[in-house]
């Protein structure tokens, strides 16, 4: 029988988190005995909303699951869904879907780094405590995040769950001279982006490094963003429609949201920006490949708290490549190819903001959706989050619980966390036996 | 046919006149569903009503309006709110100089429970960025207008999301003729 003490820290709602989870975690004298990250939203059935309905609202449709990545969503279900179909999409159509998601990593990248986690590396308790400290800084964080909206609303028609999405193309394509009017902003968003990233790379990063699998899309001639192979750092090498034979969601007792985990261990992974990076650095951009050289970081880089310097470098990236790919455009003609609906099965991946991000779909001969899987990077990230903390937490014990609670929000928003994506997400619960 | 369509796109800071006078702002937060749509309901309806003094501008989110607030601007939000009351709300936004946090003042005749959850408009908006979190971010760049008003329109779960609940149509009225008498008797 244990004499140990036994100690609760709970934490009631984590913050600057986007969406509701809860974390409770069980320590028994000096040993951390239980981690878990609960995810407290409602389960949002979405998977299920698409079965029977029409293909071409399935767009429209997966979009609703996020407001900060909607295009993540639409961009992952009309790619597998045009596999289904046997669609070949244009190379206009291929750049304009390339130029959305670079309003999305915009708009999400800015939203992350300045609203909700530059605020950690101040001893801010939010973005209005910074405002107040670095008006100068925040004010041009949300005319970045801005301009990624505006890029949104060129193509998409609006920037919350954009419109023009459809599955074979666009409803309605950009005019060159709507995008060549927008170059000049997006020049100065660039030079924006470029100071932010010199502003991050100066920020103090907690030492924490682990052994992990990183996973990212990777393309042979572009940085990933709708399309390549999945990779990783333990020598992954596969297509998206082999994703089921490599990864499996699993229902956990303590959360809404499922798991995902590499097989055949079950094992842990690590998505997103940082990941991205580590596995596509050469493919960067001019300037972002530069500035990831001045970053400070020794590449690979396994150090969590350093996302922040990933997603920089990306802002960077996606400026940049917005400003290519509108120079390279002469407008979309057609718009939008033609299909004729047909029983078949695509799946897709893409890189959301936040990481990869996986759709299936099985359609009918009559061009309804008879099944869909819907892997949103949250998910796949959880259970890594899980066992960071369960690394961090014997080093912080000594710490009263609200500085345990604090330290462990700054390590899971490091992740960027999207829980109303995973619904599949935070309330700190520490109990100390 | 509306004959000042209200704009739904940012168009950048609001600025003073070139009379000099303070530039009049009116933006309704919300969406073309159901009863979010009542604070672009109103705008459509100010806009009807020929408020061509007024800058009548939608807002699908709270961020949205941050590039539109300036120190030299009047300043009123209309938004949808859940309130335990059936009611249309005026509230005067102010920088409390006791504590430096934002509050709100209610109308006396608005009779405000004392539970009434200011803290709760808007904040089921996106990723929890709420208006709240919105105007306490102008206020800590400086851009706090100089009378910002926040009207609140109670609502009610419609059972599509087409179409507004009647009794919320009532509300949207009620908040038009109280703007439109406030501002065109300033």
């Amino acid at each position: 029988m244990s004499t140990q003490p036994t100690r609760t820290i709970q934490v009631a709602a984590l913050t600057r988190v986007e969406g509701e989870g809860a974390l409770r975690v069980v320590v028994e004298g000096q040993q951390v005995t239980s981690v878990q990250l609960a995810i407290y939203e409602p389960p949002r059935f979405f998977e299920a909303l698409l079965r029977g309905r029409p293909l071409e609202n399935t767009p429209d449709i997966t979009a609703r699951i996020c407001g900060i990545c909607p295009v993540a969503y639409q961009m992952t279900a009309v790619h597998a869904l045009e596999q289904a179909l046997g669609i070949h999409i244009t190379p206009e159509i291929r750049l304009l879907r390339r130029l959305l998601y670079c309003g999305e990593w915009i708009e999400s990248h800015g939203v992350h780094m300045h609203l909700l986690h530059i605020p950690d590396f101040f001893g801010c308790a939010n973005s209005i405590e910074l405002a107040r400290s670095y008006p100068t800084e925040v004010t041009r964080g949300l005319r970045i995040k801005k301009l990624g909206n505006r890029l949104l609303e060129l193509l998409g028609g609006r920037a919350v769950h954009p419109i023009s999405v459809a599955v074979g193309g666009f409803y309605r394509p950009p005019r060159k001279p709507e995008l060549l009017a927008f170059r000049e902003e997006l020049k100065a968003g660039l030079a924006d982006a470029i100071a932010v990233a010199h502003w991050v790379f100066g920020f103090t990063f907690p030492e924490f490094h682990r052994d992990y699998e990183m996973v990212a899309l990777h393309h042979p001639d572009e940085y990933p963003m709708n399309e390549g192979r999945i990779v990783s750092t333990r020598h992954l090498d596969i297509s998206a429609s082999e994703f089921p034979l490599h990864f499996e969601e699993r229902q956990v007792p303590h959360s809404t949201a499922l798991q995902c985990v590499r097989l055949p261990e079950a094992t842990e992974y690590f998505v997103g920006p940082l990941a991205r990076i580590n596995l596509n650095r050469e493919l960067l951009s001019p300037i972002a490949r530069q500035l990831a050289d001045e970053a400070f970081v020794s590449w690979p880089c396994f150090n969590p708290y350093r996302s922040i310097v990933a997603r920089a470098i990306e802002v960077v990236f996606a400026f940049e490549e917005a400003i290519r790919l509108i120079d390279s455009y002469d407008g979309c003609s057609p718009a939008r190819i033609d299909y004729t609906p047909r029983a078949g099965e695509g799946a897709w991946a893409t890189e959301a903001p936040r990481g990869l991000i996986y759709h299936r779909y099985q359609t009918t001969d009559d061009g309804k959706i008879a099944h869909a899987t819907i892997v949103p990077p949250t998910s796949q990230n959880q259970r890594q989050i899980e066992q960071d903390l369960t690394q961090l937490l014997p080093s912080i014990l000594h710490q009263s619980d609200t500085e345990v609670a604090l330290a462990c929000e700054r390590l899971i928003r490091s992740y960027d966390p999207c829980i109303s994506c995973s619904t599949h997400f935070l309330r700190l619960e520490i109990e100390r036996r | 046919m509306n004959p000042n369509p209200a704009r739904s796109m940012p168009a950048g800071a609001l600025q003073e006149t070139s009379s000099g006078h303070h530039a009049v702002a009116v933006i309704g937060i919300g969406s073309a569903f159901d009863d979010d749509q009542a604070g672009w309901l109103v705008i459509d309806r100010l806009a009807q009503l020929g408020m061509h003094e007024c800058d009548l501008r939608k807002a699908s989110v709270p961020h949205d309006i941050i590039d539109w607030l300036s120190p030299s601007t009047v300043v009123h939000l209309v938004d949808a709110c859940q309130d335990p009351q059936p009611t249309v709300r005026r509230f005067q936004i102010a920088i409390a100089t006791a504590t430096g946090s934002l509050e709100a003042i209610a109308e006396p005749q608005d009779s405000l429970p004392s539970n009434w959850p200011f803290t709760q408009v808007r904040s089921n908006s996106t990723h929890q960025f709420s208006l709240l979190d919105t105007l306490g971010l102008a206020a800590a760049l400086g851009q706090l207008p100089l009378n910002l008003v926040l009207w609140t329109i109670a609502i009610q779960d419609s059972p599509r999301t087409d179409m507004l609940h009647p009794a919320t149509a009532a509300r949207i009225d009620l908040c038009v003729s109280r703007i439109f008498k406030e501002l065109r008797h300033a």
